[in-house]
């Protein structure tokens, strides 16, 4: 159940019975902008995660449609880094001839999130702003210290996947995530002990980072230098979720396994 | 078959389903899909609370809201039967004096659209007084625990045969007990190793896509009602009673369902449709959410106590066991899953002395209902278990202690029992040769496991009937109340049909049932249809081509025994006469439709121990492979190979179906986290967080194998398939862990989590 509606009970809406709200398709980034501006706005692109907060009694009064800009579906190849628009679909990651070529460790670790379904609806975009425990979209970029590009009002800014660094205050648009590339950095994930814990190792030179998803509220991130014993990287991290989908200690203790086994020579190291 | 038997033309191809086409084009309809002008939509208030008094509730405001047209709360059910049940009727249309889990219904609106109808629910106004909880087995049975029904609710315990009985209300919250026994209780005393462990089941979520749903009109006092609903005859007969409302005056309509699982019997979205049809004088769908699934029905989590004892050499000597079933807060189907489960207990091995228990606790979650597999996944995942438990004390090997004792074709289930329809050794044989069982390298993180799955199938004294309809030009109507469920009986049933009369497939309807003019037919469950229904089927179909060749014969002046019906012709020697001329040169050019009925139920038999006797028996032989990561506890399926028997397929693609669905459907309760309860609180209820295996959780190492030994009871040598190869699956898979690691685990899921316990418990000193 989505919703708690009163004290006297719980009522599970379907999508018929969904606030209703006013519907605003922008035809650029500006006007995406301007029409969010308005009060109780939302974007919305696949919709996924918007329409299940909605079912759950999330009102919005405007929901402003980006689906259609299609300057935000672009990959681009900038040399030190790789722009990958946010409405991007995870499919089209997965698929992507660009991202092949100049991320291959990164399209082979997104293949894995989500089903086909929500692969071929989701967007990168809304997969990091869901900010969702268990979606796994930032755990990657954070290790990686992509670079979520946000749009404003104001102009462009910029925050730093990974760092904790807060978003900007909206409206703000997240046009595209730019992620370095650098032939010293590799990249590893294991999501095999999803739902209870996931984590991606990003290495370049003696230093590795690595990102925990699953056992937070949100991603977390740690590094640790050559020669470190790597299971330690669990010490690292906070107390974990406990709960009865997997205990604190077992999603502590899998840190440590799963990161040392992927800096031991797992697939992208 | 014989060797004089005639080469089948329809029966025994895999033909492509007869609703492929609209099911995979959209234009099937299902119940979601029924609408009718003025039609109100259903919402539910549902309790916050786990387990709670209800001292007030006003829902003045709610009525006054927009587009309301109508407003149950309890006040509503006067005059009313208003709990509903199988044996035991205790549960409310909504709340009456308490809630008894959290997503219990508290109130209901019809209202224009289901927005209007859930912003008048946000205007009821409840009191509760929040009483202790219970939110599993072994807290439930405490001397003091909370009760969740102060009072007897108004219940039967049905008769049973030969070592079987029932009872009620044995122990707090104990909702019913089912008992077994036969043979010498003192034959463990002679037995030379006597095992005894303790198995927990958990609980999955049925997941069939289309929900819960139905839509209900009242056409004048006659209540309609279109249902995605799997036993829609006896649905009709709760519905009479529940409104004291005549049984002729209530007209149940089900399209195609998407999918059900078991969870479609009996009473669900029906009596809130219809209660608020016959208030609002509207007609009114009731379609619940993928959420709202979760909080109406699941399968049993279980505890199985199991004491077998055992000679020196193998030799199987006694089983006793205790099992008890999380029934959830009402008692839903319980009591039947408890004779199955129970009955279900010893396997398909040979015992002298049985000695069962199944009892149903009540707590404050989600109520437990049918399952595939009923009661049998349970029973299968203990016995199954244990029996390699068995087998590695003695130092023998699994596979062959399973051969030393099991039932022979032919031989009785137990005393008064009718006997077992499959070569048991031949099927083992075959799952255990494809997947090298006899070759395997145990240890070092890898091993195998098998297991034998077994229920008996058939339902208990189930009665089912049919009829052909023929027309002047050969088109024949099958009217049959199983449903078309996904399982693919519509197309099973018109092969035998079109067999039968020697007409191509094509020329076969199946009409969508209605409850007006569909003979009867128990429900479809039980994996019944293409025994107990086909049965009647079959014998209607003869009876119609009775009468097609006698009406023939006379026509021809000859004997019914001089001339065969070939595609709606009669063939004579070498002459072919169209049967549209002969009809209508008779009946006159309006034509004329033959007709045949047919009848099919087991006889009692207090022999029995279920009152009947079995019609057929199921069975699925299950072989894991598996590798385990002894860092992390994940559990790597390398290879699944399942088989189910047929008899005689009559389909072999739709049987292919059902072995490989229900085998996959095993591995949910094996593999995935399955339902997640936080005290009384359903943590994964929605379909985000519930996982259920995807086309890429299937091993590239699974493996389905359809036998086609013979021996079924039904038509042309078919037998029960369906729910047979979901249940030795998650034993398959202990079996192999123990194989692989040594360890052994008695809980499911086989999470990773529990697995590494289970290493890391093995290691302590």
């Amino acid at each position: 159940m989505y919703t708690h509606a009163t004290d006297a009970g719980w009522i599970s809406r379907s999508h018929q019975a969904i606030a209703p709200f006013r519907l605003v398709r922008p035809a650029s980034i500006e006007e995406a902008l301007e029409a969010a501006a308005e009060e109780n706005a939302s974007f919305i692109a696949g919709g996924i995660d918007l329409v299940r907060r909605m079912r759950g009694g999330d009102r919005w009064q405007t929901l402003v449609d980006i689906s259609g800009l299609s300057e935000m579906k672009v990959t681009s190849d900038e040399g030190d880094h790789l722009r990958i628009g946010a409405l991007t679909s995870h499919w089209e990651i997965e698929t992507g001839e660009l991202i092949r070529k100049r991320l291959p460790n990164l399209q082979a670790a997104w293949r894995t999130i989500g089903n086909v379904r929500i692969r071929m609806a989701g967007t990168l975009g809304g997969n990091i702003l869901a900010r969702e425990a268990g979606y796994d979209g930032l755990v990657l970029l954070g290790v990686m210290g992509a670079e979520l590009v946000f749009v404003t009002s104001s102009g462009e800014a910029v925050v730093i996947a990974g760092t904790g660094a807060p978003l900007p205050d909206r409206p703000a648009l997240l046009t595209s995530v730019r992620i370095p590339i650098s032939a010293d950095t590799g990249l590893a994930f294991d999501r095999s002990l999803k739902p209870v814990v996931s984590v991606a190792v990003c290495k370049s030179g003696d230093t590795a980072t690595v990102g925990v998803g699953c056992a937070f509220n949100s991603p977390r991130y740690s590094t640790i230098r050559q020669g470190e014993d790597a299971q330690s990287i669990s010490s690292h991290f906070p107390d974990a979720i406990d709960n009865p989908m997997g205990g604190a200690a077992y999603r502590s203790r899998m840190v440590g396994v799963l990161a040392a086994r992927m800096l031991a020579g797992g697939n992208g190291l | 078959m014989n060797e004089t038997a005639p080469p089948l033309n329809v029966v025994g191809e895999g033909f492509a389903r007869t609703d492929a086409v609209p099911k995979t084009t959209g234009t099937a309809t299902y119940t979601v899909d029924v609408s009718f002008p003025g039609m109100l939509h259903a919402k539910v208030l549902r309790s916050p609370h786990a387990h709670a008094r209800l001292t007030a509730i006003d829902a003045t405001a709610a009525r006054a809201m927009p587009g309301v047209h109508a407003v149950i709360t309890r006040d509503q059910l006067e005059g009313l039967n208003p709990t509903y049940g199988y044996f035991i009727k205790d549960q409310p249309i909504v709340a009456i004096d308490k809630v008894r889990y959290i997503g219990d219904a508290v109130a209901a609106v019809a209202a224009e659209t289901e927005r209007q109808a859930v912003e008048a629910l946000e205007k009821i106004v409840v009191e509760y007084e929040v009483l202790p909880t219970v939110a599993a087995i072994e807290s439930a049975m405490a001397d003091t625990a909370p009760e969740l029904f102060e009072e007897e609710p108004m219940g039967v315990v049905p008769a049973y045969g030969q070592g079987a009985s029932g009872a009620r209300r044995l122990g707090i919250n104990n909702c019913y007990r089912f008992s077994y026994e036969t043979g010498n209780a003192g034959a463990f005393e002679g037995c030379d190793h006597v095992f005894e462990d303790r198995f927990l089941f958990s609980r999955d979520q049925h997941f069939h896509l289309e929900p819960f749903v139905s839509v209900a009109r009242m056409e004048g006092e006659t209540i309609d009602v279109w249902s995605s609903c799997q036993n829609p005859f006896p649905l009709r007969k709760e519905l009479a009673r529940v409104f004291n409302h005549p049984e002729n005056m209530i007209r149940v309509q089900v399209p195609y369902i998407g999918a059900g699982y078991g969870a479609k019997n009996n009473c669900k979205t029906e009596p809130i449709a219809i209660l608020l049809a016959k208030l609002s004088r509207r007609p009114v769908r009731f379609c619940m959410t993928m959420e709202e699934n979760f909080l109406t029905q699941s399968q049993h989590a279980a505890i199985l106590n199991v004491k077998t004892g055992v000679m020196a050499d193998g030799t199987f000597v006694a089983r006793s066991g205790h099992i008890w079933l999380d029934s959830g807060a009402y008692s839903d189907a319980s009591p039947l899953v408890a004779e199955k489960a129970g009955y279900r207990l010893p396997g398909p091995y040979k015992w002298k002395h049985l000695d069962i228990h199944c009892d149903c606790i009540l707590t404050n979650t989600t109520p437990a209902g049918p399952y595939r597999g009923f009661g049998g996944t349970q029973a299968s995942w203990a016995s199954e278990s244990q029996i390699d438990i068995i087998a590695r004390s003695l130092g023998r090997d699994p596979l062959d202690l399973r051969l030393q004792n099991l039932k022979d074709l032919g031989e009785a289930y137990v005393p008064g029992e009718s006997g077992v329809d499959s070569d048991l050794r031949a099927g083992l044989n075959l799952v255990a040769d494809r997947i090298g069982y006899s070759d395997r390298q145990s240890g070092d993180g890898r091993g195998m496991g098998l297991s034998v799955g077994f229920k008996d199938a058939g339902g208990v004294n189930k009665p089912a009937q049919a009829r052909i309809r023929i027309t002047t030009n050969g088109g024949i109507y099958l009217h049959c109340g199983t449903v078309e469920i996904g399982q693919g009986v519509q197309t099973a049933m018109s092969q035998i049909v079109a067999e039968l009369l020697n007409a191509p497939l094509d020329r076969v309807s199946y009409p969508a049932l209605n409850t007006d003019y569909t003979p009867f037919d128990q429900g479809t469950n039980a994996s019944s249809a293409i025994v107990v229904m086909a049965m009647a089927v079959q014998q209607a179909t003869l009876k119609a081509k009775q009468k097609v060749m006698e009406f023939a014969a006379g026509q021809l002046d000859c004997s019914v025994e001089e001339i065969e019906l070939d595609d709606w012709s009669i063939r004579k020697g070498n002459e072919s006469h169209p049967l549209p001329i002969m009809i209508m040169r008779y009946y006159g050019g309006t034509g004329y439709e033959f007709t045949g009925e047919g009848f099919f139920k087991p006889d009692i038999d207090h022999s029995a121990p279920l009152e009947t006797q079995c019609v057929s028996w199921e069975f699925g032989w299950g072989a894991a492979e598996v590798e385990v990561d002894r860092d992390t506890g994940l559990v790597n399926l390398k290879q699944l190979v399942v088989s189910g028997d047929a008899g005689q397929a009559i389909n072999p693609l739709v049987c292919r179906g059902q072995d490989e669905g229900s085998a996959i459907m095993g591995l949910t309760g094996a593999l995935f986290p399955c339902m997640i309860y936080d005290g009384p609180i359903l943590m994964n209820g929605n379909g985000l967080d519930y996982r259920v295996p995807l086309a890429t959780d299937i091993p590239d190492g699974f493996v389905s194998i359809l036998q086609e030994q013979g021996h079924g009871p039904g038509p042309f040598g078919a037998k029960s398939l369906g729910e047979g190869c979901m249940l030795p699956v998650a034993s398959a898979i202990a079996n192999a862990i123990e194989d692989a690691i040594g360890v052994r685990i008695r809980e499911l899921p086989l999470t990773p989590e529990r697995v590494l316990a289970a290493i890391d418990d093995a290691q302590s000193p």
